[in-house]
């Protein structure tokens, strides 16, 4: 098993099905995409197709069960692999041959030589060619380059560990909540109900022990109009401390007890009406949404909560802030008009007064400690790739071997990685070692891989 | 919108249209210039065409400085904007390495084809220029994009060597692919742009999943442009393993590295303006 999970081609075949399970998931729209509408209008467009993905979840293939089987393949291949690494990084520190071995796979060259001064001449070349380390052996010398090189891969595969364990344990157990919130309103995350709410499958309900009053939200806009920024002063604290003051904007999240607040783009005006009548006063605020791009009109509609009236709004801001509203029983227009704030308008017997207007923005909250794993990960996953790429590990070795003809020196090189510009390179520091020890002739013999 | 900026735009845009043809002219003489070096054997041609490149960025980057500089924010928003920052980058990685890498100096008449034909499209798309939402005004975004266009530049002279090496094997005869060096190493120069934009890539993904913690409180939402991405990056892992294993090497890292490229194509410049994504919500047609 572990022989088959650590197999090259089990790479490649793993590669290559999580390429073919995107490509999959951009040709069938995936139910719970950013566009629900998409997923939609392919369903109704293919009758027969939209059921048969529906049963083989291609249509949520990212939390299908083959996907999580690939994931958990890959996972435990990959463990398998970064376990490897680190056993011959063990091994590699713990041998300490006393001489140079000749080995296959070498670029070997050969030539007589006085020995004296050799050592020095190697040292300088193969500082020349990034050869910084060097270590005497018992018959010859050893030059190194780029050494943390070698533990490239190990460190990638163990990003990727890592990456899929922090991506598993977000599924598995992060928290998510949406929130909105009327300037000087607070959210009480042990009793307020989050407009919506969803949680990993071996997550509980997300009930978060803190408090969020919004003191001020702060819109800014560019001269054309658009919204530059979108920021929020709020007081914040865990449940039974005292609040603090903090900022959330967008792209800057505030952390409080371990949940994480970010400001949404999403804001608008709440208006404050109160609606009198037979004795009885029902107030309410309502959110409406900017109705232009501008965010000068904002707009909404809604029923008015313990009557039987349903009433349309538009407030406009700006010097002399104005509602207009349409309230309607039945269908039918009861009464419309506009509005400065203090002011009201008949309906009926009653009346209904416009009292208030405040800002409106909304929060996501979450709580997922994986977070922090995913950007280790991620540093990691690129360490590793830097070494590979911008360190190829090389070595060259120089055997000597006295005889009554005289010393001969062999020169071997080699190189993990780019082996055509590494053969550039040997040759090159063949040549420079001729020129420092003065050979004017030699006894070639290359042999290669 | 105020008077005195849309007049402000208005005029720049008229310099900068000029600033980029001049740019566009400058990159013709050099592949002219090239080609010249390659059909008459003249290797100071070649040397030329390279010093004419480097002219072609003056008034390239004058028009990129000043159009950041204007609109308040980099490069990043429109077709037009972001092409002609792409091909800026590819240029500007490609003659900084030809400098240091004798060696690839005439893998230009491969390259500076290719940029011009993109920046020609690019400048043909609409110019106007777009103020920059909440979501975007990140340090994270700007090394984002900054990364993914590195990324586009080097996968695009890596694609450059592997033309280069393909046309020699199928023994296209120009006389100044005698001046590149031998196939083995044409092949692993290749191979080493590909390991920079496999690098440049991964930065760019993970700057990525910064930026969406920090906007959007998720790291990764299985969005068409960050899963496409994921396929262009696994791609170019398929190829490091394929080319460290089996030993694709030559013809077939050459075609696998050409097929990465047409991929990434279909990242970068094509999908952010079809696919509907909260990744592309704010990005214009």
């Amino acid at each position: 098993m572990k022989r088959y999970l650590l197999h090259r081609r089990t790479a490649v075949v793993v590669i290559v099905a999580f390429t073919i399970i995107c490509c999959i998931a951009l040709f069938i729209p995936q139910r719970d995409a950013y566009s629900v509408d998409a997923y939609r209008m392919w369903t109704e467009q293919n009758g027969v197709m939209a059921p048969f993905a529906a049963f083989l979840q291609l249509d949520t293939i990212f939390t299908s069960y083959m996907f999580f089987a690939l994931v958990a393949i890959s996972w435990i291949a990959v463990s398998f692999s970064v376990w490897n690494g680190l056993k011959l990084f063990r091994k590699k520190n713990q041998r300490n041959d006393a001489a140079l071995i000749p080995r296959k796979d070498h670029l070997i060259f050969s030539f007589p030589v006085v020995s004296d001064g050799l050592a020095d001449a190697a040292a300088r070349v193969g500082r020349q060619f990034g050869f910084t380390r060097f270590i005497q052996k018992e018959n010859g010398y050893q030059l190194f380059r780029n050494i943390p090189g070698r533990y490239g891969s190990t460190i990638l595969h163990a990003g990727f560990v890592l990456l899929i364990a922090a991506a598993l344990g977000t599924y598995m157990f992060q928290k998510k909540g949406f929130i909105q919130l009327i300037e000087r309103d607070t959210f009480f995350g042990w009793q307020t109900e989050m407009l919506s709410e969803e949680h990993g499958i071996f997550a509980d309900r997300f009930v978060p022990d803190i408090l969020l009053s919004l003191d001020t939200f702060t819109p800014e806009y560019y001269p054309s109009g658009s919204v530059k920024a979108l920021s929020s002063s709020v007081l914040s604290a865990r449940q039974g401390d005292a609040p603090v003051r903090g900022i959330v904007a967008v792209n800057h999240p505030l952390v409080v007890d371990g949940v994480s607040i970010y400001q949404t783009t999403s804001f608008g005006y709440a208006v404050g009406l109160v609606l009198e009548q037979s004795g009885d006063a029902v107030q309410s605020y309502f959110c409406l949404d900017a109705a232009d791009s501008l965010h000068t009109i904002f707009a909404g509609s809604s029923d008015y909560p313990s009557t039987e009236f349903d009433i349309e709004m538009e407030y406009r801001n700006g010097v002399l802030p104005q509602l207009y509203v349409v309230i309607r029983k039945n269908g039918s227009i009861v009464s419309s008009g506009s509005l400065r704030r203090g002011e009201f308008l008949n309906v009926g017997d009653g009346r209904l007064s416009f009292v208030d207007a405040r800002q409106w923005t909304g929060f996501i909250l979450t709580e997922n400690p994986f977070v922090a794993v995913a950007f280790v990960s991620f540093a990691l996953i690129l360490a590793g790739i830097v070494m590979l790429y911008l360190f190829p590990y090389g070595t060259i070795d120089l055997r000597l071997q006295t005889d009554d003809a005289g010393t001969t020196v062999t020169v071997e090189g080699y190189a993990e990685r780019e082996k055509g510009m590494f053969r550039i390179e040997y040759d090159d520091f063949v040549k420079e070692l001729f020129v420092e020890k003065g050979v004017h002739r030699a006894r070639t013999e290359l042999v290669e891989d | 919108m105020k008077k005195e900026s849309i007049v402000q735009e208005l005029n720049w845009l008229k310099i900068e249209a000029v600033l980029h043809w001049t740019s566009v002219a400058v990159y013709i003489v050099s592949t002219v210039l090239y080609a010249h070096s390659a059909m008459f054997k003249k290797k100071r041609s070649a040397v030329r065409a390279l010093y004419c490149a480097v002219v072609g960025l003056v008034p390239h980057s004058a028009a990129l400085i000043g159009r950041w500089i204007v609109q308040g924010h980099g490069p990043y928003m429109s077709r037009y904007e972001v092409i002609s920052s792409d091909v800026w980058v590819t240029l500007v990685l490609f003659i900084v390495l030809a400098f240091r890498w004798e060696r690839i100096k005439p893998a230009g008449m491969i390259i500076l084809p290719v940029s011009l034909l993109l920046m020609a499209f690019g400048l043909l798309t609409d110019p106007g220029m777009h103020d920059l939402p909440p979501s975007l005004r990140s340090i994270w975004l700007v090394m984002h994009i900054t990364f993914a266009k590195l990324a586009a530049g080097a996968i695009i002279c890596s694609f450059g060597l592997a033309m280069v090496y393909l046309l020699r094997e199928r023994g296209v005869s120009f006389s100044f692919f005698a001046r590149f060096p031998s196939q083995d190493v044409i092949d692993e120069y290749s191979y080493k742009f590909a390991g920079f934009g496999l690098i440049f890539w991964t930065i760019n993904i993970a700057a990525g999943s910064i930026w969406a913690e920090y906007s959007w409180g998720r790291f990764w939402g299985w969005d068409p442009i960050e899963t496409w991405s994921l396929i262009t990056w696994l791609m170019y892992g398929l190829f490091a393993h394929l080319r460290l294993f089996w030993k694709w090497n030559g013809v077939r890292s050459a075609w696998m590295l050409t097929a990465a490229f047409i991929l990434s194509l279909f990242t970068i410049f094509i999908l952010p303006f079809i696919a509907q994504s909260l990744h592309t919500e704010y990005f214009i047609q």
